[in-house]
């Protein structure tokens, strides 16, 4: 029975075999940390501010991001090891639960971190968050990627206790009384990138691995 | 007979099979996926593949359909409703057994 778990295990597994979603949500997560980035270094009235721009710039981003997608599915992984397509979940209550007590554990770490050092931000929830969710759906069919997750929630928790001044400096001018909303702001953007960055290297590696370990059959006939 | 044991035998033998039961776990998880897939995943050669497939589709638990991925043919495969309900009645009554 144990076997038969594992096999209705397998599809869910082979949608991140080629590392393919990694580097679209990785790339996805730097895509909007630029743009942050852009927002916060470029003089006031600068097009990169308009919110007309940021919503070009995600259709765009999602766009170029999706067809990249496809292409790996369509180009290396249908011709490598096969085709797959996913139902429609009919169960989100456990992916519900594990993201409620990702919340739960996230919040309750920024808020003894708050009362034991000098947290800058509460943008750790976000890191922390997103690495649970990570090892539950990535790390656990691949043990190295527990590494990558292990990195992301570290660099989450370094990022929160990172000095007030340091962070606010990133900023640049803000309005009097907006100290905690730049610090906020600033450290989310570092959060995204260090997502996004870790996320693109684990996506890469899985696709050279992937590359390394399959080749596209000879074509005759089924 | 003893209820359990009467269990067992009335596992549908159809699935009960290692082979077919491997294609129809996967399948059942999926939509659909193509022979590719089930070959690579199960570890079977093409000519048991095919056969497992052809039982399958015999009793009315697997569609399979041949298209074209561009220039190369494809075959997609489907658990059928009647298939999914097989699947499902054989894992409960699995579990009952054990």
């Amino acid at each position: 029975m144990h076997n038969v778990q594992e096999m209705l295990r397998r599809p869910a597994e082979y949608e991140n075999v080629d590392g393919a979603v990694e580097l679209l949500f990785g790339f996805g997560y730097l895509g909007f940390a630029l743009a942050g980035w852009l927002q916060v270094v470029t003089p006031a009235g600068s097009i990169w501010q308009k919110t007309y721009t940021f919503l070009i710039y995600v259709g765009l981003m999602q766009a170029i991001l999706y067809c990249g997608y496809k292409a790996i599915k369509n180009h290396i992984t249908y011709p490598r090891t096969g085709f797959v397509e996913y139902r429609n979940s009919k169960k989100p209550w456990p992916m519900a639960i594990v993201m409620l007590i990702a919340a739960a554990v996230s919040v309750g770490t920024v808020f003894v971190g708050r009362w034991f050092g000098n947290l800058t931000s509460p943008a750790a929830v976000f890191g922390l968050f997103y690495a649970v969710i990570y090892a539950h759906g990535y790390a656990r069919p691949v043990r190295w990627k527990w590494a990558v997750a292990g990195a992301m929630a570290l660099s989450s928790i370094a990022i929160a206790f990172l000095p007030a001044n340091r962070v606010e400096a990133l900023a640049g001018p803000f309005k009097p009384g907006q100290e905690y909303l730049a610090r906020f702001g600033v450290a989310m953007l570092l959060v995204f990138t260090v997502c996004g960055l870790l996320l693109v290297f684990s996506g890469a590696i899985s696709l050279w691995l992937y590359l390394c370990h399959t080749q596209p059959p000879e074509q005759d006939g089924e | 007979m003893n209820p359990h044991i009467r269990t067992i035998a009335e596992l549908d033998r159809v699935i009960h099979e290692p082979g077919r039961l491997m294609i129809t776990a996967l399948l059942f998880a999926v939509d659909r996926a193509d022979f590719l897939y089930l070959q690579h995943e199960t570890g079977m050669n093409k000519g048991n593949l095919s056969s497992h497939l052809s039982r399958l589709e015999e009793a009315g638990y697997v569609e399979i359909v041949k298209t074209y991925r561009g220039k190369v043919p494809q075959t997609l495969l489907r658990l059928t409703a009647p298939g999914r309900q097989a699947f499902e009645q054989y894992r409960r009554k699995v579990k009952a057994a054990l």
